[in-house]
């Protein structure tokens, strides 16, 4: 019987080697998965959601004549 | 167990960044030579206590000593600020009578005594049609409303009512300053209300619908019938009543002030106003003034036709004309 995981795939890299080489998958793959990250991503939304959100103020119109 | 601790460091973390850009936003955020058009309550206490204000000749007033339609910095008060000349603008559209007696309140409220007070006084606004009449500034009136007696109270529309949204409302704001001065910021940002008004103000400026508003926007005296109203004056009226509270308030507490009569248009509005009731009411509220010491710039008639934009708001050239009469007139 053969152990899979000790199969060598020709042409297949290392997880650690595709981290430490590709920028985009080191982000999602460890930094996003990090609850510390995760709480200052939700923090950007929620300002985001305050200042882009829509005005309600109450705010007195000037009528022009 | 793993669960709750993930969810722990996740609010940690988003509790500590809000905390950041709170402190950024109350250390950070520009002081504006004038009031925004859509200020924050939060925005005004934080103008009225970390300003400096003991040291500076404030201005309370309405849109015509706020500058409507010039540039910030066209403004005969921001002119003056750039002179070196310590003054404080926190006149804002919509102001009034009230809305002065109301700032004052407000002053005091946190401890603020300026070093002089000035105020215009804008007959428009004793008129019962206008739109300023007996009304407070939404974010004025979050400030002071429990302040002012219940006899006050009940002479005034309230604008905003004390339902649980706009409790939580104002205690959010309250605690958080970017929630807080969230209005402020999108102005600063935006120059708009908002996002979407600044996208659709953009859309209108290339579809040429704003040149088309500006042509219409010409004024003519058919305009301005029924702004001034020429009844007599008397206490029955809230800006003559709340005109009485200011002058006997700033003579109680020995606050130097003085009063302009708003520059008017007499030549637009020649047929309304050149007449003996107007220069009646001009008058009453004089001797109202005179009566607890305070000094009256009488602007009235002092400003040519040319001068302004509309009935009562200035042009560039007219602030420039008004910052040269201030600095004349008041020891600044």
């Amino acid at each position: 019987m053969i152990d899979d995981a000790n199969v060598d795939v020709p042409g297949a890299r290392d997880v650690e080697e595709v981290l430490r080489t590709d920028p985009i998958a080191w982000v999602l793959g460890t930094r996003l998965t990090s609850p510390w990250v995760l709480g200052v991503v939700l923090a950007a939304i929620v300002i985001a959601m305050v200042v882009l959100g829509p005005s309600t103020d109450s705010r007195f119109i000037y009528t022009d004549f | 167990m793993r669960f709750v601790a993930l969810l722990a460091k996740v609010l940690l973390s988003m509790a500590l960044t809000l905390a950041f850009v709170d402190v950024a936003v109350r250390l950070a955020l520009p002081r504006e030579p004038r009031l925004e058009d859509n200020f924050s309550a939060a925005y005004l206490q934080r103008a009225i206590c970390g300003d400096g204000l003991w040291r500076k000749t404030v201005f309370v007033g309405d849109s015509a000593l706020w500058g409507y339609r010039v540039a910030a910095g066209d403004a005969a008060l921001t002119r003056l600020n750039h002179d070196g000349v310590p003054v404080e603008n926190l006149s804002f559209e919509g102001g009034s009578v009230v809305n002065s007696y109301a700032l004052l309140r407000v002053m005091d409220m946190y401890g603020v005594r300026p070093n002089a007070l000035v105020f215009n006084v804008n007959l428009k606004e004793f008129n019962r049609a206008d739109n300023q009449y007996r009304t407070l500034y939404p974010a004025l009136e979050q400030l002071v409303w429990s302040d002012l007696s219940p006899a006050q109270r009940a002479l005034l529309q309230q604008t905003q009512k004390p339902t649980l949204d706009a409790r939580i409302d104002h205690a959010v704001s309250g605690g958080w300053a970017l929630y807080g001065m969230r209005a402020d910021i999108r102005e600063m940002l935006f120059g708009s209300a908002d996002a979407a008004s600044a996208v659709a103000e953009v859309t209108h400026r290339l579809s040429g619908e704003s040149a088309r508003s500006a042509a219409s926007h010409v004024p003519t005296p058919a305009r301005f019938l029924g702004t001034y109203d020429l009844t007599a004056l008397n206490d029955a009226n809230v800006e003559v009543q709340f005109l009485r509270a200011l002058a006997a308030r700033l003579r109680r507490e020995h606050i130097p002030a003085y009063a302009v009569l708003t520059p008017t248009n007499h030549g637009l509005l020649h047929d309304y106003i050149d007449v003996p009731a107007y220069a009646a009411q001009l008058s009453y509220v004089t001797r109202i003034l005179h009566a607890n010491g305070i000094s009256v710039l009488n602007y009235d008639r002092t400003f040519a036709p040319d001068e302004f934009l509309d009935n009562d708001h200035l042009t560039v050239a007219g602030n420039v004309h008004l910052a040269t009469l201030l600095r004349r007139d008041l020891p600044l």
